[in-house]
């Protein structure tokens, strides 16, 4: 590996990068030495991936990019043009992705994938291309490797794929590899693995540019962070000081959202009003924001009454006793919920753990009474609901509701957030938000979003603001128990953080319970009073959370709390 | 075994779309005016006797209520027998074999032409820039809009009148192939650009594309290992379909260009009544289109394997 003198890797000076508009990261420098990982850490929108992807000559169409310095060893990035870039991608520079799904080639097998780079830069012959491949991917830990390289990324698993990107990427052997998000949307174990991967590549003597939103990822494996907000880099230095001891505000703030160790009911966000201050006497008998039920001549025929009985702690809202569910496949079938048995408290949110492929969501439909048990059954509020026909739990609906970790699926992409959330308020019946504008308003209010996003589309609203409709829509109806799969999985930390405060608070408002699954232990510890640990389908354990996070019993359980990265401070 | 299983549901799927043809034909051709016993004895302008056209319905079965005249001809395409022409007094088997080639020449090589034009102008609008996506989104929209009697007649003017290259009809020649082939080829160019050019641009555009450009790969490089098959997809599934328009778009540019083939002996067959003749053609077009879909399945199978896991 050729270095420079000062046993930098990659050196950037002064980079600004703008779009027509504006700039959108504005004078950032960093160094990266080799053997050495530095994670540029920060919010969606922050400039970090446009600045790995400068460093590889693709910012983007109409580009405008300007530095005083960027050298990758001794190659001058700055005077790169066309041809040049291409000598320097994959063989000066790797690059993985975050999505490895949309990342490889769906209609080509993982191992040609990793042979085009071979190709493009070595004149090996076609079977020593192909042994080099099968090393590359025993290198990353392949199981089969022979196996592996004639198969397409659909057939493997999310963290395989992972591997086989990352092989993609390493198989020049660059002396940078940059990985934008690498473990996003990984199982805790299998991000676990990936982050071993990477930290042998650096140990190796790769240097790393690690580009994440999850503090947590970075704290395992970053010698250095640089902290990046609205394109600007805050704070760097090294990781044990930036996380240990931050000095801006906005460090502070990441930090902070960070679940792990906070207590349940603490707050994980700074800055936003609680939900006593934003809402006027919301629960009092005068309720007007509940009404459902507009007749035919458009004039409130219905008006629940009263509030809701107070929640008793002693029956539960939910059972769910011995469930099975089992889908058929090419062959015989697949067991997705094994014989699972638990109850949710009045007023407690009940936490689901486990790995994709756990059988969390079909559960959770289970539960919704979206998909009938094999057998066993549910009951809600003490009486059959997974046993009656669809007709007779159709007026019980209200009840319960859903909030789903892809808002922007499950909303229609035409209607306007006020048309969403009219058609919620009224059951279906109505899109025509003129009549309901008090109670829209009312439900933008209870999740702290202004009234002036009334008219958008759910296009254009952040991610963030994209739950929180998700959020208004499923309290439209008023119920007691809502079901909230992965809800905050999709966003970034301080954005988690605000989601997750909200849910607390409305819980605490409203006496709601909650069915919480998600795949982050340190969500769920923060979120859960009960918790139980799925595993192939079954229920391997299941405790109050204390018991769960301080002393697991079981195997699985203490090898998913192991795989999961801590904030090392 | 599942193969087994999808052919099995495809050769069902084939039998039930050769009856279902076969009925609505023998039905739907009694619905035109005139007498079909007329028709076997030359037509209205023959002016046969009452005597001989009674012996005609009576030895064609045409005195029998519809019904038993509907099961008869069940009966004997079960065996086989497709029954002589009305018009021409020969087998309708023979002279379909004489007719099917040129017809199924003339589509292949239109389909082939079609795929070669619309992969041209995709690809071409992919490397080349807005410019270039611009024009062939534009030729595409003007191909697929233009119908095939006025195309053959445009052509034939520019390119047999006035520049005298081409043979304005058949000669027997491939040099009287061109034209008829061009007249199919365009307007089907256009459509399969559209739909190709979209998928181009989905794959170009992909994370996957993005990543082979990181590791060093050229536009070209995307373009010929990732987006082309890509855009394949859609237009194999399109190609089944594609394939039986073609057969009835033979049908005009056989009768413009006097070529002989399935499409010129349908219009003959169906102006002189010629019921078995009619039924025949009809017959082995949906037989043709039966088979090229289950192919056009299997490519598409070969070209996506996420297709075969559905």
């Amino acid at each position: 590996m050729v270095n420079n003198d000062d046993g930098g890797l990659l050196q950037v000076d002064g980079l600004t990068v703008g779009f027509g508009g504006g700039e959108v990261v504005q004078d950032v420098s960093f160094s990266i030495a080799a053997g050495q990982c530095l994670a540029l850490v920060g919010e969606s929108g922050s400039g970090k991936s446009v600045t790995a992807r400068t460093l590889m000559g693709l910012a983007g169409e109409g580009a405008g990019v300007a530095a005083s310095a960027l050298r990758l060893s001794r190659t001058d990035l700055l005077r790169m043009r066309g041809r040049q870039w291409r000598k320097v991608r994959g063989s000066q520079i790797g690059f993985v992705l975050q999505d490895a799904l949309g990342s490889l080639d769906p209609l080509r097998p993982v191992g040609r994938e990793i042979d085009d780079a071979l190709r493009l830069r070595t004149n090996l012959s076609r079977a020593e291309r192909s042994q080099r491949v099968l090393r590359l991917l025993t290198d990353v830990g392949m199981d089969d490797p022979a196996l592996r390289a004639g198969q397409r990324s659909g057939e493997l698993s999310g963290g395989l794929r992972q591997r086989a990107l990352i092989a993609s990427a390493v198989a020049l052997d660059p002396p940078l590899l940059i990985a934008d998000e690498p473990t996003t949307a990984l199982d805790a174990t299998v991000q676990a693995q990936i982050l071993a991967l990477l930290e042998s590549l650096r140990d190796a003597g790769t240097g790393i540019l690690l580009i994440s939103h999850d503090l947590a990822v970075v704290s395992t494996i970053a010698d250095n962070v640089a902290v990046m907000s609205q394109g600007r880099i805050v704070e760097q230095g090294p990781s044990r000081q930036i996380l240990g001891d931050p000095q801006h505000d906005y460090t502070r703030r990441l930090l902070q959202a960070v679940p792990s160790g906070h207590p349940r009911h603490t707050r994980l966000s700074t800055g936003t009003l609680q939900i006593s201050d934003r809402l006027p006497a919301m629960d009092s008998g005068e309720s007007t924001s509940m009404d459902s039920g507009t007749g035919p001549d458009g004039e409130s025929t219905r008006r629940r009454g009263g509030p809701l009985p107070a929640p008793s702690r002693d029956e539960p809202v939910l059972e769910a006793s011995r469930l099975t569910k089992r889908f058929p496949t090419g062959s015989g079938s697949f067991t997705a919920v094994d014989d699972a048995s638990f109850s949710l408290a009045a007023g407690s949110t009940f936490g689901l753990v486990g790995e994709s492929g756990s059988g969390k969501t079909t559960t959770a439909r289970l539960a919704l009474g979206l998909t009938a048990p094999d057998s066993g059954h549910v009951r809600l509020f003490g009486e059959p609901w997974s046993a009656v026909p669809e007709q007779q739990r159709r007026p019980r609906r209200p009840q319960i509701g859903a909030v789903y970790q892809d808002p922007m699926s499950s909303f229609d992409p035409r209607l306007t957030v006020e048309q969403i959330l009219t058609d919620a308020v009224t059951a279906g019946r109505s899109l025509r938000p003129a009549r309901h504008r008090a109670q829209v308003k009312q439900l933008l209010d209870l999740v702290g979003l202004p009234s002036s996003l009334a008219a958008r589309g759910p296009r254009n609203l952040s991610g963030g603001q994209r739950q929180r409709v998700a959020i208004a829509r499923a309290l439209a109806p008023r119920p007691r128990i809502v079901v909230c799969d992965e809800p905050a999985s999709s966003l970034d930390v301080s954005i988690q953080a605000q989601v997750l405060d909200l849910l607390d608070e409305l819980q605490r408002e409203f006496g709601l319970s909650y069915l919480f699954i998600s795949h982050d232990l340190a969500v769920v510890r923060h979120m859960s009073d009960q918790v139980v640990v799925m595993q192939g389908g079954r229920i391997v354990e299941q405790d109050t959370a204390e018991r769960i996070f301080q002393a697991p019993e079981h195997d699985y359980t203490r090898r998913l709390l192991d795989a999961s990265p801590r904030l090392a401070r | 075994m599942a193969a087994a299983r999808w052919l099995l549901f495809k050769a069902l799927g084939a039998v039930f779309v050769l009856w279902a043809v076969t009925t609505l034909i023998f039905f739907g051709i009694r619905m035109i005016p005139g007498d079909p016993a007329e028709a076997i004895l030359g037509g209205p302008g023959s002016q046969a006797s009452a005597e001989a056209l009674a012996q005609v319905r009576a030895d064609y079965g045409l005195d029998e209520p519809l019904l038993v005249q509907y099961f008869m001809q069940l009966g004997r395409l079960l065996q086989g027998d497709l029954g002589d022409s009305y018009s021409m007094q020969v087998p309708v088997s023979s002279l379909l074999a004489e007719q099917l080639p040129p017809t199924l020449v003339l589509a292949f090589l239109a389909l082939v032409l079609a795929w070669v034009v619309a992969l041209a102008l995709a690809s071409w609008s992919m490397l080349s820039g807005r410019g270039a996506a611009v024009i062939s989104s534009g030729l595409e929209i003007a191909g697929a809009a233009v119908p095939h009697f006025w195309l053959a007649t445009v052509l034939i003017v520019v390119f047999s009148v006035n520049l005298g290259w081409l043979p304005p009809v058949n000669t027997g020649g491939v040099d009287g192939l061109v034209l008829p082939v061009v007249t199919l080829a365009l307007p089907l160019a256009g459509f399969l650009g559209q739909v190709m050019r979209e998928s181009m641009l989905n794959a170009a555009t992909s994370p996957f594309a993005l990543s082979a450009r990181f590791r060093g790969e050229t536009e070209r490089g995307v373009l010929f290992r990732h987006s082309l098959r890509h855009a394949a997809i859609p237009g194999i599934a399109l190609s089944g379909w594609a394939f039986g328009s073609l057969i009835s778009g033979a049908v005009v540019v056989e009768t413009i260009f006097a070529r002989p083939g399935l499409g010129r002996t349908l219009l003959r067959a169906v102006t002189d009544r010629d019921i078995p003749l009619v039924t025949g053609v009809a017959l082995v077009a949906a037989l043709a289109y039966v088979v090229v879909m289950a192919l056009s399945d299997i490519a598409e199978r070969l070209a996506d394997p996420r297709v075969a896991k559905r």
